[in-house]
């Protein structure tokens, strides 16, 4: 350490530290990321007692409107989440519950439906942004992964002065030399993307990373710049007064849920932690006295009015507080596609007894503009089904490039023998563990919610520890199995689980096969196929990785990344 | 250099602490490495540096551009933090570009950037 090392040693030694200790939870955010595009999809999945009826919106709201006046006439405020192409599926709530606690009809018969308490494809999407840690302490790990990705995106760049050229090189079956380009394939051929969705996954919570700027200018009232943000949106009530500087993160934080649930600002700091179901079962009734009855206007009429601005098919909800009163509202929501923007927390009012137009969100300001088109950019709610798939295969790349990196840091200091063997042998399970075990977990999970039983007492919980416990059994698998049994099998557990997942749901689930369902079960048989290959070209190869490799417990030369990132 | 555990042994870990002391009272310079040389002090005083040096660096940097852009207070808010993660970025691979000396010495830019950041509330009163 006498001299300083040259730019390109030291920002290999910063790509290799960033790279490895944060590579692990990265692949992680990755993987579950990458299934978390299809979250509406995987939900729907999930609970096969929910049909697709075939109904317009109209025609569901005018259904969830009678049930809801039969069953909650005196209720404070009633939500309802219209089918979509996505999820085909109509639930209403009545009252201020904001989450959970919805009820499905089935919106051709008005009947209750009571599909099976599952985790879903949101625990997926939960996942990839908290690990399941609590949303402080989570939100902050994976910000602290993104950024070293960040680093590690940007110093592999200055490492790899022959970008262009490197590009064109694959050289395959040629042990550490094959994961070196299989790396760098993955990792320039979508440079654009890995960026992009880095930086705008920061960007999403960027007042809770970086709160300096409204520190500095604001004092830290994050109500007064909330108010500077929205200067035409109403203003309910005051939550809890004026924030001071040194209030605790986490009170700050659920004030601006609050706030966020409330009045449909704030949305662009806490809309990813809201949860899955943005737009449902946020009860917003003013709180007033009870206004005398009135006839309202039907709930259908609004689906036209709200179409007429957002376009048609794009709304995602409708609420009515203070139902059947003379100050009822009517809002509805957009679902989050409608526009790169995104528009969590959007919503337009119209006072339910004449359909006159009380609220509309205004354009976003510019700077407010660039923050939300970033993070739509990470949602990926635009552009429909052709983007969802980009983003989902643009996302397997990535993984791809984070393992066939973490694969890569144990093959090359095995050959080096630079550090300390024990050391290697701990990488190396935990390369397994990580890659091939979270694969084998997800799909587990999938598994599990076709063979647990329904009536099951906090069922979705059993699905996630089902999800954890065949992750540890993964790791103790990966510490028992030598480096290269370990990949084999793993892999081929998580191909053939995939593989048979489509058999599992035709011969256990009753409802009929609807075109949702069987694009999962055709894509988990095609990554099942995937993995499997994988696993059979490590299992074909080691021989080519021993002579990279002297010791024993040699790592397979595995053939290329594709196959170590590909999901589940 | 020999190999050096990764995951440091409780021996290892003293040695650990006595080589970084004396490496920090040397201005983290020792003059002729030897075969034992650590690598580990230097290494972890400067992650430390890069993750919270940076992070601090970056909080006081984007407080004060918030101030200095010309924009109204919500957008130079908003710019400026959007802007953050970039600066973060920039330091972190400044610091592993150059020798450690000059990382620590650009601490001392909080000072300037703190005041111009936060000095209207700390003593103007204004925010």
């Amino acid at each position: 350490m006498a001299k300083q090392p040259s730019l390109t040693q030291s920002m290999s030694e910063l790509h290799t530290w960033a790279g490895l200790v944060l590579g692990w939870v990265l692949f992680a955010i990755f993987l579950t990321g990458t299934l978390a595009v299809f979250d509406k999809e995987l939900n729907w999945w999930m609970q096969p007692e929910l049909r697709v009826t075939g109904q317009t919106q109209a025609e569901a709201v005018q259904v969830a409107e009678d049930w809801l006046r039969a069953n909650h006439a005196g209720a404070s405020a009633w939500n309802i989440g219209l089918p979509s192409e996505r999820g085909p599926d109509l639930s209403v709530s009545a009252g201020e519950q904001r989450r959970g606690e919805r009820t499905y009809l089935d919106a051709s018969t008005g009947e209750l439906v009571e599909p099976r308490d599952t985790a879903g494809g949101s625990f997926f999407f939960r996942f990839h942004y908290t690990l399941h840690m609590g949303r402080d302490l989570g939100v902050w790990i994976v910000g602290l992964a993104a950024m070293a990705m960040l680093v590690a995106i940007i110093s592999g760049i200055i490492i790899h002065k022959k970008i262009f050229k490197d590009f064109f090189t694959f050289r395959p079956g040629k042990g550490q030399r094959s994961w070196l380009d299989g790396h760098n394939a993955s990792a320039v051929l979508l440079l654009p993307f890995h960026l992009m969705i880095t930086y705008t996954g920061l960007v999403i919570f960027f007042l809770i990373y970086m709160p300096a700027a409204s520190d500095a200018l604001y004092n830290g009232d994050r109500q007064a710049m909330f108010r500077d943000l929205r200067p035409g949106a109403e203003q309910h009530q005051p939550q809890q007064g004026q924030q001071g500087q040194g209030q605790a993160e986490r009170g700050e934080r659920t004030q601006m849920a609050e706030r966020g649930e409330r009045s449909g600002q704030g949305e662009h700091v806490e809309q990813a932690t809201r949860g899955e179901a943005p737009a449902r079962g946020e009860g917003r009734a003013p709180r007033t006295v009870e206004a005398p009855p009135a006839q309202m206007l039907p709930l259908a009429s609004f689906i036209a009015l709200g179409e007429a601005h957002y376009g048609a098919g794009m709304l995602s909800s409708v609420s009515v507080s203070n139902p059947d009163r003379a100050n009822a509202q009517v809002e509805v929501r957009p679902m989050l596609g409608s526009r790169i923007e995104l528009t969590k927390g959007e919503s337009m009012a119209f006072n339910a007894n004449t359909g006159e137009v009380t609220r509309v969100s205004d354009p976003s300001r510019p700077t407010l503009l660039t923050q939300k088109v970033m993070a739509g950019l990470h949602f990926a709610q635009f552009g429909g089904y052709p983007m969802r798939w980009l983003y989902f295969i643009c996302g397997l790349i990535s993984c791809a490039m984070i393992a066939s990196g973490l694969v890569l840091y144990t093959v090359k200091r095995r050959r080096q023998a630079k550090v300390s063997a024990t050391w290697l042998r701990q990488a190396d399970w935990i390369n397994t563990t990580v890659v091939a075990g979270l694969m084998v977990a997800c799909v587990a999970m999938l598994w599990a919610n076709r063979l647990l039983p329904v009536e099951l007492a906090e069922r979705s919980e059993w699905e996630q520890r089902v999800f954890f416990g065949s992750w540890l059994l993964a790791l103790l698998h990966a510490r028992v199995r030598t480096p290269a049994r370990a990949w084999i099998e793993q892999l081929a557990a998580a191909g053939l689980l995939l593989l048979t997942l489509p058999l599992l749901d035709r011969a256990l689930s009753a409802s009929a096969a609807d075109v949702l369902r069987l694009s999962v079960d055709a894509t988990s048989a095609a990554c099942g196929v995937l993995l499997l290959w994988a696993s059979w070209r490590v299992a074909r190869q080691p021989a080519a990785a021993e002579r990279a490799a002297p010791r024993k417990a040699p790592k397979p030369a595995k053939p290329r990344p594709e196959p170590a990132g590909a999901q589940s | 250099m020999t190999s050096i555990p990764m995951i440091p042994t409780p021996s290892a870990t003293l040695r650990l602490l006595g080589d970084s002391l004396r490496l920090l009272s040397e201005n983290t310079m020792p003059k002729a490495p030897s075969a034992t040389a650590p690598i580990w002090p230097a290494t972890l005083t400067r992650i430390l540096l890069a993750v919270f040096g940076g992070y601090a660096l970056t909080y006081y940097t984007t407080a004060a551009l918030a101030r200095l852009l010309p924009f109204e207070r919500i957008d130079a808010a908003i710019s400026a933090t959007l802007l953050s993660f970039a600066l973060y970025t920039c330091y972190v691979l400044w610091v592993y570009a150059v020798p450690l000396r000059r990382g620590l010495l650009s601490l001392l830019a909080l000072v300037p950037l703190a005041l111009i950041g936060f000095g209207p509330n700390w003593f103007g009163g204004a925010a």
